[in-house]
């Protein structure tokens, strides 16, 4: 018994392990359909109109009432090729996307019943279900298509804005503040390039040696676009 | 510990096994853990959500505590380790030391795997700033270490140094991993639960 007992501790962190990994998967899975269903109509519409086709999952359709009033949430899009962040505020919605090089989009819309449907400017749309603990929908950016499942996410992580004038020159910037890192676009005298880094807790970043005000995001406020 | 030089009961077959080898093998396989969970975290898509234990707002505040749980584990580890080593002057182990020392570390280890399987599982392995690199370095590397160290507990005639350079290993690495997660979320976001 004695010489077994690390035998059975290591044998029992594995077994606990893949226990848990099978209600992770278990968690997880019910948005792959929805998610997978969504991306495959629009492919087919080839067309960037996509229906908010992750209302029709029968998985989520019970559960527009667990949409909170207000609620950040935020993560990468699937294969992390872009991230996502989208604040909901009593009804309104602000979302930002942005792949940390140069493609971005601030966009917004109006939230019922848990379900967004929000454009920009620039043709860039997004839909999505909002649930109590993540939105899932998918976001149409320039030609490309991403679906996401993003958590809800708490300061100070979400999303951070920055507008302002440095020296004649408007700079205008976006940042995505997740557990394990940040993505951000930044837009100064040029063409748009990655953000320069946040720290979340500053309030603002240094550009050419002047302070610029970044401020958190947390519903659609006055001042927009 | 209970692979001490007490244990009476000679196995019938008790081939000496050359040292090298008593120590190589779960050395060996206690590196493999670590490149493998490495090589998964890495590789495979993260969900960004995980299952984890209710009651807390997030993910981070119910990891940062249940670290926080291993942690305390761990030190009643430290402790028992040094009363059976004899390193406290006048403290003689008694018979709870080593039950202690077994159980809380089954505890911490027990507790450790749900943490480090959110980390892996909805995170992956990150490398984006110092801390994240470090604290994902040291997951990995704990529990290939402490796949080692329970490789070697059953182990007879062990250099008298393998057992505490193990446990210290593993000590370290915990230690290392709470501060690089735990620490830094209740300093950086606030003590919530």
């Amino acid at each position: 018994m004695r010489r077994q007992g690390p035998y059975l501790t290591l044998l029992a962190g594995v077994v606990l392990a893949v226990l848990l990994g099978v209600l992770d998967v278990r968690a997880n899975s019910p948005e792959e359909p929805a998610a997978a269903t969504s991306s495959g109509t629009a492919t087919e519409a080839a067309e960037p109109t996509p229906t908010p086709t992750p209302s029709e999952s029968p998985s989520e359709s019970a559960s527009p009432v667990d949409a909170p009033a207000r609620a950040n949430y935020a993560g990468h899009t699937e294969g992390r090729k872009a991230t996502v962040a989208i604040a909901v505020r009593d009804g309104g919605a602000i979302a930002y996307v942005c792949d940390g090089q140069r493609a971005e989009a601030w966009l917004l819309g109006a939230e019922t019943n848990g379900q967004l449907d929000l454009s920009a400017k620039g043709g860039a749309r997004l839909t999505a279900q909002l649930g109590k603990r993540r939105a899932t929908g998918t976001v149409v950016l320039g030609k490309q298509q991403w679906d996401f499942a993003v958590p809800v996410v708490r300061a100070p992580n979400g999303l951070y804005r920055a507008n302002a004038t440095v020296g004649g020159v408007r700079f205008r910037g976006g940042w995505i503040v997740l557990p394990d890192g940040q993505t951000g676009v930044a837009t100064g005298t040029g063409t748009p390039g990655p953000a320069p880094t946040l720290d979340p807790a500053a309030g603002a970043v240094s550009i050419d040696g002047t302070q610029v005000p970044v401020a958190p995001v947390s519903g659609v406020a006055g001042g927009w676009l | 510990m209970s692979a001490a030089p007490a244990t009476s009961s000679a196995a019938v077959s008790d081939r000496p096994t050359p040292t090298a080898v008593k120590l190589l093998v779960p050395l060996a396989v206690g590196a493999l853990v670590s490149v493998a969970l490495g090589t998964y975290g890495r590789v495979h898509d993260p969900t960004g959500v995980g299952v984890l234990v209710a009651g807390f707002s997030g993910a981070q505040a119910a990891k940062a505590w249940m670290a926080t749980g291993v942690v305390l584990l761990v030190l009643v580890q430290l402790v028992s380790a040094l009363v059976m080593y004899g390193k406290f002057p006048g403290v003689s182990a008694s018979s709870w030391t080593a039950p202690l020392h077994r159980w809380s570390g089954r505890g911490a280890f027990l507790l450790s795997v749900p943490v480090a399987l959110h980390c892996l599982y909805a995170l992956g392995f990150q490398s984006n700033d110092t801390r994240v690199l470090v604290h994902s370095l040291l997951g990995c590397f704990f529990f290939g270490v402490f796949t080692t160290k329970m490789l070697l507990l059953p182990q007879r005639r062990l250099p008298g140094w393998a057992l505490p350079l193990a446990g210290g290993l593993v000590f370290s690495a915990l230690v290392g991993i709470w501060l690089t997660s735990s620490l830094w979320f209740f300093t950086t976001i606030g003590l919530d639960f």
